[in-house]
């Protein structure tokens, strides 16, 4: 699926991969979410229908909507546990014409157990039978080689305005995005800026 | 000339439960008038017939004679669904419509040669009709009520008596179809008179000087002459369908098993009028005497039966039944189905009734609080969100979004809900430390502060000192101190 910007398509391989998990992992801070956000907003702009699956319930629909989110074409569900969250997941591309789905798996829990392999094996087959893209959002390499793209993202340089003054403004973070593995193709080590800015 | 149709189911009784139940159809079935095992066997299956069971036996008396035996009491709302069913099917053809105490449908099909290219084509119709809501119907053609009666008993298909030839038709057969009184039977037969064709043969005015009015009509019938046309029926808005369960059911998985079959019933019988089900209605009777309604709304009008089913087996997984079911009931409202008009420019999403199913399913799984569409109320919180139904329907194209460009994008916040209380420490008037719940460390940088006071007119106001914060530990938070409760809250961190 093509993105808005010609450079990050390049860079992806020729846009977000269809029919297959795309794996978003770093760090807190580090740009997953605006990533993610940037793809849903890109597949609303073009009339798709989306979902967010939303395990640590931290959706913010006032960010989302001036990231150019077309939160009428998005769907919210926040699931109560990690094993429901790949459920409704599930459930939501067997519906059919969702193009996107945000697997949002980051919520703080004290006991992480991984999935069984069965689970990214199952929704690999229904993404590709609906031709639709799952992006999963964690901290760690979850999804593993189970995962047709998985991109790095780490935090850049963090941009304070005004620092010695009386107020000063948190403007802008910058992003490097690095594909960790992609299973048709090389995994080269090309890096990505992405800039995200808090007044854009 | 009119033209009457009639629509004759043989065994309807048995007819009746076997489309509630069509596993049954293939097992020798009777039913009786009671649960107990002296109850009388009132209807029998052909296949319990083949083994020597008959009308009026004993209960016992039949499962001695046939093991395989299966035995239902015999439902009366299971046999006037059937009926009103078949009055449906005939309703998608003729306004005229009326069913008679033994349950035949008759129907004015005057006219039909406009819509059919002939009778026959009418009549399979209507038979394929009755077919798809479970009701093998036979099927006459005459110009009276009683000459159509008479040939849909005599088909095992169709049977039409060509225009003009019902009194030959008729003539043949014994008085006794025409149902005289016992005192007009005892008068004819005392003349003579055994046959149709014999009674058609005398003075219509002889025969009323002797017999009064019943004489009269008594002749026209035999003549092939109604004396009454037959009345308008209403199209029914609402169609139900109930059975009574042989045994109280407490589990999920058998009472929708029942269920799916009521609501494809209801269903069929709503789509043969090209309409559609909004909402059907549940209506459940408990073993410990109590009820349990409820109501199911679909998003859009639909004739698809798995939609109701997959949303009332969200519905009774939410909100399980309080005891055992012993009698189910569904009712479903026709609603004109709204043809679904695609966009040009817009991909083909879910349809409405997919989408609905989908999202009760998902409400069943997550609760409803937590599917939808997450907006930012309407209020001056800043973290105040509000939850609406979703349907797909948005208006992105057009909208001038920044997504066309992303050398800067918006950065996004990962919302804490609720706040995150924090320790925070201060150095000369700066941030020096923040710790809270999962995260913690010396500032690296801070922004801020952003005073934010609202809702100072009603009980609940707010007053708080925004600030961005960078930690040792990567993130980057936005955490605020509440004048109020004067105390520090983290709301969200950037990512």
């Amino acid at each position: 699926m093509p993105l808005a910007d010609p450079k990050l398509d390049v860079f992806l391989g020729g846009g977000l991969p269809c029919g297959g998990i795309t794996e978003i992992f770093g760090r807190v801070s580090s740009g997953r979410t605006t990533l993610a956000q940037v793809l849903i907003s890109a597949a609303t702009h073009a009339g798709e229908l989306a979902a967010w699956i939303d395990l640590p319930n931290a959706f913010d629909p006032s960010g989302a909507d001036t990231a150019g989110i077309d939160l009428d074409r998005m769907l919210w569900v926040s699931p109560t546990s990690r094993i429901t969250a790949v459920r409704v997941a599930e459930q939501v591309l067997d519906t059919g014409g969702f193009r996107v789905v945000v697997l949002d798996l980051d919520a703080p829990s004290p006991k992480r157990e991984p999935f069984p392999t069965s689970v990214w094996l199952r929704m690999n087959r229904v993404a590709a039978r609906r031709g639709a893209a799952i992006v999963v959002i964690d901290a760690n390499h979850t999804v593993g080689t189970f995962a047709t793209l998985s991109l790095e993202v780490r935090a850049g340089r963090r941009v304070f305005v005004g620092d010695r003054g009386p107020c000063p403004v948190y403007v802008e973070a910058t992003s490097a995005l690095r594909i960790f593995r992609r299973r048709f193709g090389s995994s080269d080590e090309a890096v990505f800026d992405l800039v995200a800015s808090t007044r854009a | 000339m009119q033209r009457i149709a009639c629509l004759w189911v043989p065994d309807m009784c048995v007819r009746a439960h076997l489309r509630l139940d069509p596993e049954l159809s293939s097992v020798p079935l009777v039913l009786a008038d009671g649960p107990s095992m002296r109850s009388v066997i009132v209807a029998s299956s052909a296949r319990a017939c083949e083994f020597g069971v008959v009308v009026g036996m004993k209960t016992t008396q039949a499962r001695a004679m046939c093991v395989p035996l299966v035995v239902r009491t015999v439902s009366a709302d299971a046999l006037n669904a059937s009926a009103t069913a078949l009055a449906d099917v005939a309703s998608t053809v003729s306004a005229r419509v009326e069913v008679d105490d033994h349950g035949r449908v008759f129907l004015d099909c005057d006219g039909s040669g406009l819509l059919w290219a002939s009778e026959a084509e009418l009549a399979s119709m209507l038979s394929a009709r009755a077919a798809r809501c479970g009701l093998p119907a036979r099927i006459g053609i005459a110009d009276s009520k009683l000459g159509a009666a008479v040939a849909a008993h005599q088909s095992s298909g169709v049977t039409i008596v060509p225009p003009r030839q019902t009194r030959a038709f008729l003539a043949p057969h014994s008085v006794r179809l025409l149902e005289p009184d016992p005192d007009s039977a005892a008068t004819l037969a005392s003349w003579g008179v055994r046959s149709i064709g014999d009674l058609a043969a005398l003075s219509g005015g002889a025969v009323a000087h002797r017999l009064g009015p019943a004489g009269t009509m008594l002749v026209r019938r035999a003549r092939g002459e109604d004396d009454v046309p037959l009345a308008a029926r209403t199209v029914p808005q609402s169609f139900e369908e109930s059975l009574d369960l042989d045994c109280a059911v407490d589990r999920l998985e058998p009472l929708l098993f029942v269920l799916r079959r009521l609501i494809e019933c209801v269903t069929r019988r709503i789509a043969l009028f090209g309409l559609g089900c909004r909402e059907i209605s549940l209506g459940l009777q408990l073993d410990n005497g109590g009820r349990d309604f409820r109501t199911i709304v679909a998003a859009a009008p639909t004739a698809e039966h798995k939609v109701f089913v997959s949303l009332v087996r969200a519905q009774l997984e939410t909100t399980p039944v309080a005891a055992a079911v012993t009698k189910v009931a569904v009712a479903g409202t026709a609603t004109w189905v709204a043809p679904e008009q695609l966009d040009l420019l817009r991909p083909i999403g879910p349809t409405p009734a997919v989408l609905a199913s989908t999202l009760a399913r998902l409400a069943a799984l997550c609760g409803s609080d937590r599917v939808g569409v997450l907006r930012s109320a309407d209020s001056h919180r800043p973290d105040a969100v509000e939850l609406r139904r979703f349907t797909g329907d948005g208006s992105s194209r057009g909208r001038g979004h920044p997504a066309s460009n992303l050398r800067v994008v918006r950065m996004a916040l990962r919302a804490f809900r609720p706040p995150v209380q924090l320790e925070v420490f201060e150095c000369r008037g700066h941030l020096d430390y923040v710790r809270g719940s999962g995260f913690g460390g010396r500032v690296v940088h801070c922004a801020g502060p952003w005073r934010l006071r609202g809702e100072w007119w009603t009980a609940d106001p707010f007053a708080r000192e925004y600030y961005d914060v960078e930690l040792s530990d990567g993130g980057v938070y936005r955490v605020y101190r509440d004048a109020r409760a004067r105390c520090w809250l983290a709301d969200g961190v950037y990512d």
